[in-house]
């Protein structure tokens, strides 16, 4: 129990692992009656995965740790309000998850802003520069369709998919009904499979266009 | 289930992802092996999965960095500020629109003329509220009339007194009679 035991060893730094044989609801039932120390260890238990998640959605390393390090501290302020017969991981999760889409929401808005405000600040393209688009890797082609996908269908697809969490695990984080996350799940895997598609077949009949371009300049 | 509709192409994106089980599964692959455009679809999802699946081996994993713990703990340690005790400024912002809300209709009725009146000359509405006003600003004095007593010979009637002051207060609920005019003691 590393609430209980070796505290003083562990003061220092706070960077050891936490003691695996403690169980989240006996170390949140210690952070609830004030031991700060023991809020400590489920951090340490959760962070690294947290942090995972958000940056599926934020893509951004600082953003991904100051989000799970905000979400933390909201669970530490909210644990009186934590149902102790259900599993911290989950709502933990949900906190994370929510305060990531309220900020993914923030700065599309800014964007939006952005999109007006800052025109003609691009430089038009150098022709001596090879098209950054033709190296866009595997990650970031699925990036952009996952980021065509409506928010509620994105964020299941994120998830279970790529972040392998069980329906009823997402449907905890994500407070809806276990059957909700998997007609969702079946829609953002259609919506995914049919824009991915579009994509390829625009991405071929764009190469197949420029190959001809090409051969109209040689001869 | 051996056509290709909406409900198998959710029931075979489910099954790509071994999130189907049961009847449910069992019926979507008979559905798979049955319907060419069933398999087509479950080989496309399930193409897509495997690339969803290499793309979040892509993905940068967190960086090796320090603990969030030890900030964390920091801004634990500072008092946290309860809801309760946060300024409210909405309450006396309210208020102050409330109040001001108020003193607009009060102005905007004592601009009004008098309006028709009910039973021959019981106001009503905008003009009862007017006519208080106005009443409450301009006392009107009560002509002397040579049928009537003098001041002096007048006995006081405490509860005509008491009516008058109730007629200006409530003038819907008293028997005392209110005039556009003025008070009428009829």
């Amino acid at each position: 129990m590393a609430a209980i035991m070796g505290r003083e060893q562990v003061r220092t730094t706070r960077v050891v692992p936490p003691v695996a044989g403690v169980s989240d609801a006996r170390l949140v039932e210690l952070a609830r009656r004030g031991d700060s120390e023991a809020f400590g260890d489920l951090v340490l238990r959760y962070e690294r995965r947290l942090i995972r998640v958000i940056l599926r959605f934020v893509h951004d390393q600082e953003a991904a740790r100051d989000l799970a390090q905000e979400a933390f501290l909201r669970a530490y302020q909210r644990l009186d309000q934590f149902d102790p017969s259900r599993r911290f991981g989950p709502w933990l999760f949900r906190i994370g998850v929510n305060l990531t889409l309220d900020h993914l929401r923030r700065r599309k808005r800014r964007g939006r802003w952005a999109l007006f405000t800052d025109i003609g600040k691009d430089t038009p393209p150098d022709p001596q520069i090879a098209d950054p688009r033709r190296s866009i890797d595997l990650g970031q082609e699925v990036r952009a369709v996952l980021d065509e996908l409506p928010e509620k269908y994105r964020s299941v697809l994120v998830l279970r998919d790529l972040e392998n969490f069980s329906t009823s695990e997402i449907a905890a984080i994500l407070d809806r009904k276990e059957a909700t996350i998997r007609w969702r799940l079946a829609e953002a895997r259609n919506r995914f499979e049919e824009l991915w598609s579009r994509r390829q077949n625009g991405a071929t009949t764009a190469l197949i266009s420029t190959r001809d371009a090409d051969v109209d300049d040689s001869e | 289930m051996s056509e290709f509709n909406e409900r198998s192409k959710r029931q075979i994106a489910l099954l790509a992802g071994d999130d189907l089980e049961g009847v449910s599964a069992e019926e979507a692959r008979r559905s798979i092996e049955a319907c060419p455009k069933c398999r087509g679809h479950w080989t496309r999802v399930r193409g897509c999965l495997d690339l969803m699946e290499r793309a979040g081996k892509e993905d940068p994993e967190p960086a090796d960095g320090a603990s969030l713990w030890p900030a964390l703990e920091a801004r634990l340690s500072r008092p946290v500020v309860l809801r309760a005790e946060r300024f409210n400024g909405w309450v006396p912002a309210l208020s102050m629109a409330a109040a001001c809300v108020a003193l607009m209709i009060a102005g905007q009725l004592e601009t009004l003329p008098p309006q028709d009146s009910l039973d021959g000359g019981f106001p009503v509405g905008g003009s009862a509220a007017a006519s208080m006003v106005s009443l409450a600003r301009n006392p009107v004095e009560i002509p002397e009339h040579s049928d009537r007593p003098s001041a002096e010979e007048r006995t006081p009637d405490p509860f005509l007194d008491q009516q008058a002051v109730r007629g200006l207060l409530f003038p819907y609920e008293d028997p005392v009679r209110v005039s556009p005019f003025g008070y009428d003691p009829r």
